[in-house]
């Protein structure tokens, strides 16, 4: 089996641009998500101060939201591996309420939802928002604000459960990384 | 060609000169042609010397990009990347138009590296830590495609390694087996095959003998020993009824033999055989491993099938240790054991040459 002989140029160029589309596809949906993503901020929390920081990227984690709480865990299948969680908003921020294999049917005002990804059987979830890089020599600083309390991270939440980080609030402060495009 | 096979090929031509087999002008022309081989050796150095540069290169690339990253816009970052990569695939056309086909199976490669790297960046750049095989699906694709499209085998066994990398990460997450591998494992090597590619094609049935042991290892070990045995067979039919793709009917006889060992290895030495009851099913299993292992070597030899050959003689050491292993300190007699095995086998060689000398009489006495 030959394939038809085909113009190494034109060969070339297809490649490239074929390879170029996916690149642009990634940072369009993503794009998207930040852009139209319903914005929610979320604490993080140490869990092990000493493996926060790793290489040039910070390792955020969400508390409960991260590791589910045992009662709500209970529910979910043995092997399942996507995960649905609701969250509610109170005095003490946003926090999860329910678990489910498929996007719920009803979410009320003041609940979102994020899809995750269960780590094998346990009760972690990873959403896909657990590391934030930064420029080099930055990490230090940002550890101890989150050892501190004091360093949230803006969330943006697509309608399909998906979430991406928009920027982070330092101290309070809202800092975004730089505009989407 | 190596200069050991230069060297026997000399003592052995000035014998053949001698015995009348071929005449001076022959020998020196089977020497000559055997040295404007070597000349090849050359062109293989600068093949394999400008794919590692490439390699180095494109790492080099990457970590530059990577480290002074933050210095630009988003959307800037991502028309550098895309103008690297459009560079790299130009300047494999370029060569591939002047001739250059080593040089240009280097930059081919160097494009798929970039693209890979681009999508690392990319997830870096929006923070996006989702399931990271996935990026090296995407990459692996890139790299078939580039591959495929370019003609140039290298990229595409790259495609293979990463199809490889994926199926290992899923399978870790997912803790059990990861079956899409199957599908894309098919699809590269059905290109490689396409193509021709020889070298690929093995590392391909190395990469799926790995993931049949994990299934076994997953389900029962029994399913490593069928699937090898089927595999050894069609090996087998493939090269005796269709003697145009000999090769990979050998490949395919050698790797189903290798799974079959391994499988049969995991059936018996990695278990624990306690009690006087369960000694003569251990000792089954030696003897039959040990038979696989012999008739493999002896159909490997008959073939002249050097990789099998080497593979029984493997199976065969591995086998013996095991069983040395095992036996210690039971209730069997190891040295017995061993003592009848060995005999056994003797008795089979001199079965085999009384077979074969037989057969030389009779064919002698027909003629």
């Amino acid at each position: 089996m030959r394939l038809p002989a085909l113009n190494i140029w034109l060969a070339m160029i297809l490649v490239a641009s074929l390879q170029s589309a996916a690149l642009a596809y990634i940072v369009f949906d993503r794009a998207q998500l930040l852009a139209n993503g319903r914005e929610i901020v979320l604490d993080t929390r140490p869990v092990d101060p000493r493996s926060l920081f790793r290489g040039d990227y910070v390792i955020l984690n969400y508390g409960q939201i991260s590791l589910l709480p045992q009662d709500l865990a209970k529910g979910m299948e043995k092997t399942q591996r996507t995960v649905y969680v609701t969250l509610q908003n109170d005095a003490e921020g946003w926090r999860p309420t329910a678990v489910s294999d498929k996007f719920p049917d009803a979410i009320r005002s003041g609940e979102v939802v994020l899809k995750g990804m269960r780590q094998h059987r346990s009760r972690r979830i990873r959403y896909g928002i657990e590391s934030y890089f930064v420029p080099e020599g930055d990490g230090k600083r940002l550890e101890k604000l989150i050892r501190k309390g004091e360093l949230k991270v803006v969330v943006a939440v697509g309608l399909d459960g998906r979430a991406g980080i928009k920027g982070l609030v330092v101290e309070g402060k809202p800092v975004y990384d730089e505009p989407i495009f | 060609m190596n200069s050991y096979y230069r060297r026997r090929l000399e003592t052995d031509l000035k014998r053949w000169v001698d015995a009348g087999f071929v005449g001076p002008d022959g020998a020196r022309a089977i020497l000559s042609d055997v040295t404007r081989e070597r000349s090849g050796d050359t062109n293989r150095i600068v093949a394999i010397l400008s794919i590692l540069g490439a390699i180095l290169v494109g790492a080099g690339a990457i970590s530059f990009v990577a480290a002074n990253w933050q210095e630009f816009p988003r959307l800037m970052r991502l028309g550098l990347l895309i103008a690297s990569i459009f560079s790299a695939y130009g300047a494999a056309a370029a060569l591939f138009q002047r001739g250059l086909g080593m040089f240009a199976h280097g930059a081919v490669l160097v494009g798929s590296s970039l693209f890979g790297a681009s999508v690392m960046l990319v997830a870096q750049m929006y923070h996006i830590h989702g399931n990271p095989p996935d990026a090296v699906f995407v990459w692996a694709a890139g790299a078939l495609l580039a591959g495929t499209l370019m003609r140039s085998n290298p990229t595409i066994v790259m495609s293979l390694l990463l199809v490889g990398l994926w199926g290992g990460w899923e399978t870790q997450q997912v803790h059990g087996v990861f079956w899409p591998f199957l599908p894309a494992w098919i699809a590269v090597t059905g290109v490689l095959l396409a193509k021709g590619c020889r070298y690929g094609v093995k590392l391909a049935a190395v990469l799926l003998a790995i993931w049949i042991i994990w299934l076994g290892g997953y389900y029962r070990h029994e399913i490593t020993v069928v699937v090898g045995a089927a595999f050894a067979l069609a090996g087998l039919l493939l090269s005796h009824l269709w003697s145009r793709h000999e090769n990979y009917g050998r490949l395919l006889t050698s790797t189903g033999f290798a799974l079959a060992m391994v499988g049969l290895f995991a059936l018996h030495l990695l278990k624990d055989w306690h009690g006087v009851s369960n000694l003569p099913i251990l000792a089954a299993y030696g003897v039959s491993t040990l038979a696989l292992a012999i008739v493999a070597a002896g159909w490997g030899i008959r073939t002249n099938d050097r990789t099998l050959t080497w593979l029984a003689y493997a199976g065969f050491t591995v086998e013996v240790g095991g069983l040395y292993l095992k036996t210690i300190g039971t209730l069997m007699n190891t040295s017995l054991f061993f003592l009848s095995v060995g005999a056994g086998v003797i008795l089979l060689a001199a079965a085999a040459y009384w077979i074969n000398r037989h057969l030389r009489m009779r064919k002698g006495a027909a003629q």
